[in-house]
């Protein structure tokens, strides 16, 4: 009997212990919020005490670009983080602000991601430190991305107006003397690389952000979102012409299966099996010497419709102070250090500006590029960003979107058939989840 | 309740896979022993090389590439070695990049290895001792827990997991690697019917009337009867430790608490970020150096393993 | 079989007499076959640690994930109660169950082919016929030890059809070999994978089993002038039987599980492999793509209830077997 009580006893108690863990830890996950932060918005006084700001990334030279702002900055000491790329930052971040701890001070954020994070309120709001101010100072298109739901979320950092990178060598070889200007002419190309060299392919089948800034560059405009209102149209007319036209280069067996930076990827381009890059203008610093003697690739203005300049963003970034910050005002700080000047210097010299004056900056845009054979590339990708389209919108759920595109679109890149019976599955899969959600999603 | 019953009942295989009973026989079947080579078979070994080839081909591809250029990576037969020797250059450009983080991933798999694998066979060999040697109450239900819970998908758990390590402060710490590499459930298991067969109660009861204390008696006793079967959990959990890859991806934010299989898959998917650059070359050359000291621990291991093996069984 | 637990000499730290006086009054004063110790809390001093780590890292996560799985937590409508909705959305979902029957097949055609290798292997390595035994046996068992990362990457090198292993055999040969990272055929690959990876570790466990075979059955075999092969089927594989059900009980679960292999071939593939391609990286999108944390718990509950029950139908059928021999 005695034995029974006992028993009993140290199994309520294990169930009360477990139990008593989960409150514990429950509690742990949603009280730790951003209180710990001071609320001052003074960045210059924040900036002269002791402190020390956690910077995740994906670049291997954010370490320096922090070392170069501690020099400025003594007092501010960096924790430089490196994850592996994008996609890793931001799990990582929404895993660290569902579990309430373990966010940096400061993230570069995609573009096409701010909308989602904010949603999901891993972003501080840069207003109230004076960061709006910057606003004459970038071009229209990123600044408009950082401004998210009413709220400025990021800083601008690079930027992506869309360029085409081209094998000239291979184009050459197919009897293409010309980069294509307008799309009918990349289809003629398309098709004559592929005949010349049954292995070559003019541009492999791309991904999720990659046909979504194709549609924006032929005037689609299938997201659009006003608060928790969103309307999904993956049929509208930039959309399908887009659809139809990627549709018949992969029925003809012109486009290649390879996926973007696999090592079977790398390895077409250096062998002059893959023609094209259609890419942001990040791209043409971003070690295109890698793939190949010097002069075998050439930077041109994206193909359009109609021959009348149009172009889109295709991924860049900016950096973001998150909600758990507890050294926001430091980190605002930064930023604004970043904005202008010696700050914005330091940012740029890895990756393509967003800021006006280095757009137009002359010594800049004349630069030869040794890799293209001494073509002053940033000509080009300057004139793409002039000619972005305006107006368009990622979904407040882009990530998720870009993810289940494998599921329908990506199934039909890969083999065969109707893009847009693919779009359509692709459209309903974000109707649903949108509605899921708690949006008004095509109501 | 049926989970203990079948399991209990299943148990004899990896008592002799440890083969327990079979060394505590020697002495009787000592007389009995006969050597046992008879002609060799030539479509046996037709047969078994094609299974070799199939096992060594990719790990040939391995050691080839890992001597290759970047250049001749990309130009050159895959299956063959091809212009420069850079094996030497790629394992010094391996350890020296970024640092020398593949040092210091180097040495967290190691530590992940000694503590978590050493752990968990620790852990498992008391506790498999312990269901096997003692009637406690709450028996039957560690057993059905556990079993249960090894039907969980384990990345399953991976959300609710990570939130509850980081409720404790311990996500991007070595220790949200360490401490889930400490449970084997499996380990457990095989020690538990090993040690069923292979400690005798008589045993444990004289000592017990020569008035040793229980945790003296396993240390001093048990142990030493176990060492088969602690060798081959040993194995495992090493294994596992070693090529530990989904639960790091979660816990960890920070590289420099990286294991090597984790660092390696960054090294791997830098190049689609901006400003990262493409390692092949060094991606390969790590591979071969991760899977390096793992053959040879195995190798290392499995030496006193099959001689606990078969000190019983063919001596 | 209480004999043969008796030892000829005590083992060290048992006095020799103490130890005769168990050994030899121990089993037949009790009457029984062998004694159990004491039932006291004398077992949790070894099994309270084992117990206090899975807690914290199996049982504490179980527990959190069904109190998740009852909740429904979305972007725009905050966090609300809603029973057993998740399981019921579970159980019509079409793309878990797409999932489910993909994995059930990789079970019913993987599985049989990998075990089937092993025993293959471990009956050769047995035979007494093969020269060169450690060497075999290492060489197959090596690919155990390379990190499933390495694995998939060395692998997904040779199934380009562009570049890596079947574009050489494709030249080569002049023929046209379906690419293995295609849709059709990506499952038969990353089975393929799967038993490069596990055929040797399974090869051992069985190969230990044999080697721990008593030597007399051979001997009365040979007396009876059993050949090999009725030797392998009336001694070998009724005596290794209990290998073979946990075996398969373990690939079944790890078929179950599917995950890493598929998600790190991905990269290379992603138009081939869905985001709920196994009930696994299904539960894993949801989650981490979706933020569907409440969903995704039910998933992965539902899912380990179903490999529970296989795996004990794999039990069962094992035990039924050794009842018919």
């Amino acid at each position: 009997m005695e034995k029974i009580t006992t028993r009993r006893w140290a199994r309520l108690g294990a169930v009360v212990g477990t139990g008593a863990l989960l409150v514990g830890v429950l509690a742990g996950c949603s009280g730790a919020a951003p209180g710990a932060d001071s609320g001052s918005t003074d960045t210059d006084a924040a900036l002269k005490e002791d402190v020390t700001l956690t910077w995740w990334t994906w670049s291997d030279t954010t370490q320096e670009q922090a070392d170069a702002i501690s020099e400025v900055y003594p007092n501010v000491t960096f924790d430089v983080v490196k994850l592996e790329n994008p996609d890793a930052v931001v799990t990582k971040l929404q895993n660290a602000i569902k579990a309430g701890k373990g966010a940096p001070d400061i993230v570069p954020v995609e573009y096409q991601t701010m909308p989602q994070l904010t949603l999901g309120k891993a972003l501080a709001d840069l207003t109230p430190y004076g960061l709006a101010e910057y606003e004459d100072a970038f071009t229209a298109s990123t600044w408009n991305s950082v401004n998210v739901q009413d709220q400025l979320v990021g800083l601008p950092g690079d930027s992506g107006p869309m360029v085409m990178i081209y094998n000239k060598a291979l184009y050459e070889k197919a009897g293409i003397t010309e980069a294509p200007t307008t799309w009918d002419e990349f289809a003629t190309a398309s098709a004559a690389i592929h005949a010349a060299d049954p292995e070559a392919y003019i541009a492999n089948s791309g991904d999720a952000g990659f046909f979504t800034s194709m549609i924006w560059a032929s005037g689609g405009q299938p997201f659009k979102t006003d608060g928790e209102n969103v309307t999904i149209d993956l049929q509208d007319e930039g959309t399908k012409k887009f659809a139809d036209f990627w549709s018949d280069r992969l029925n003809a067996g012109e486009l290649s299966g390879l996926a973007t930076w696999s090592d079977e990827w790398t390895k077409a381009l250096t062998q002059d099996k893959l023609g094209t890059l259609l890419m942001g203008s990040w791209m043409i610093s971003g070690g295109m010497e890698d793939y190949g003697p010097a002069g075998r690739f050439q930077v041109a203005p994206m193909p359009t419709w109609d021959g009348q300049p149009a172009s889109a963003e295709n991924g860049g970034s900016g950096l973001s102070v998150t909600s758990q910050s507890e050294h926001k005002a430091a980190a605002a700080g930064i930023l604004k250090y970043l904005a202008e000047g010696d700050g914005r210097a330091l940012l740029n010299a890895n990756g393509f500006p967003s800021t006006i004056a280095d757009l137009e900056n002359p010594e800049w845009l004349d630069a030869p590029f040794p890799g293209y054979s001494d073509q002053p590339a940033n000509q080009v990708g300057a004139a793409s960003a002039e000619s972005v389209i305006t107006g368009w919108q990622y979904l407040p759920y882009q990530g998720y979107a870009n993810n289940v595109f494998s599921d329908s679109v990506g199934k039909a890149l890969g083999s065969g058939g109707d893009l847009n019976e693919a779009l359509v599955a692709w459209q309903d899969t974000l109707v649903e989840y949108g509605n899921e959600q708690g949006f008004s999603v095509n109501k | 309740m049926s989970a203990v019953d079948t399991a209990a009942r299943s148990g004899r295989a990896p008592s002799r896979l440890a083969s327990g009973k079979v060394a505590r026989t020697e002495t009787k079947r000592a007389k009995t022993v006969t050597p046992r080579h008879k002609r060799a078979s030539v479509t046996l070994g037709i047969l078994m090389t094609l299974m070799l080839l199939y096992c060594l081909v990719p790990l040939w591809w391995l050691v080839v590439n890992s001597t290759k250029t970047m250049d001749s990576l990309y130009n050159s037969f895959a299956f063959w070695f091809s212009g420069e020797f850079a094996l030497f250059q790629n394992i010094v450009d391996t350890f020296t990049y970024k640092d020398g983080i593949f040092l210091r991933w180097l040495g967290n798999t190691l530590v992940y290895v000694v503590v978590g694998a050493g752990g968990a066979t620790l852990l498992a060999t008391l506790a498999g001792y312990g269901l096997a040697k003692y009637n406690f109450p709450g028996r039957k239900w560690v057993f059905a827990i556990i079993l249960g819970a090894m039907a969980i998908p384990a990345s399953a758990l991976a959300v609710p997991q990570f939130l509850l390590f980081s409720g404790l402060g311990l996500t991007n710490t070595p220790w949200s690697v360490i401490i889930p590499s400490m449970v084997s459930a499996f380990g457990l298991y095989l020690v538990w019917v090993y040690a069923r067969e292979a400690i005798p109660d008589e045993l444990l009861e004289a000592a017990r009337l020569d008035g040793a204390g229980e945790i003296r008696i396993f240390f001093v006793i048990a142990l030493r009867q176990l060492a088969p079967a602690l060798i081959t959990v040993l194995m495992f959990t090493v294994v596992a430790t070693w090529n530990n890859y989904f639960l790091p991806l979660i816990m960890l934010s920070d590289a420099q608490w990286y294991p090597l299989p984790v660092g390696l898959a960054q090294w791997a998917a830098q190049s689609s970020a901006i400003g990262g650059q493409a390692v092949p070359n060094l991606v390969i050359t790590g591979s071969l150096l991760t899977v390096i000291p793992i053959s040879a621990a195995f190798l290392y291991l499995q030496r006193y393993w099959q001689s606990g093996l078969t000190a019983g069984s063919v001596k | 079989m209480t004999v043969a637990h008796v030892h000829a000499q005590p083992p060290a730290g048992v006095s020799t007499e103490t130890y005769a006086t168990v050994a030899t009054t121990g089993t037949a004063s009790k009457g029984g076959r062998r004694r159990r110790a004491r039932r006291d809390w004398a077992g949790w001093w070894f099994v309270g640690p084992f117990m206090l780590i899975f807690g914290l890292v199996f049982v504490a996560p179980l527990l959190y994930a069904m109190y998740l799985s009852l909740f429904r937590e979305t972007l725009m409508g905050g966090n609300s109660f809603v029973g057993l909705e998740n399981y019921a959305k579970a159980m019509v979902d079409p793309k878990f169950w797409e999932a489910m029957l993909r994995v059930s097949i990789f079970l019913l055609v993987q599985v049989p082919i990998m075990l089937g290798l092993a025993l293959f292997a471990a009956l050769a390595l047995d035979s007494a016929r093969l020269r060169w035994v450690p060497f075999y046996r290492l060489s197959i068992f090596l690919p155990y030890a390379v990190p499933g990362v390495v694995a998939v990457m060395i692998w997904g090198y040779m199934y380009g059809s562009q570049f890596g292993l079947v574009a050489d055999i494709n030249r080569f040969f002049g023929v046209e070999l379906p690419s293995p990272l295609a849709e059709n055929f990506i499952l038969l690959s990353i089975g393929n994978i799967v038993t490069w990876e596990f055929v040797g570790y399974n090869m051992l466990i069985f190969f230990s089993a044999l080697k721990a075979v008593p030597q007399d059955l051979y001997e009365a075999a040979e007396i009876d002038g059993a050949g090999t092969f009725r030797t392998i089927f009336s001694i070998k594989l009724p005596s290794i039987r209990g290998a073979m059900v946990i075996a398969t009980i373990f690939s079944v679960i790890g078929s179950f599980q599917l995950f890493n292999e598929p998600s790190i071939l991905q990269t290379i593939a992603p138009n081939s492999i869905t985001t709920y391609f196994t009930p696994n990286l299904y539960a894993f999108n949801l989650s981490f793509a979706g933020s569907q944390f409440n969903y995704a718990a039910a998933i992965a509950i539902v899912s380990g209830v179903i490999t529970m029950v296989v795996a004990y139908l794999v039990q069962l059928a094992g035990e039924k077997n050794e009842t018919k021999s």
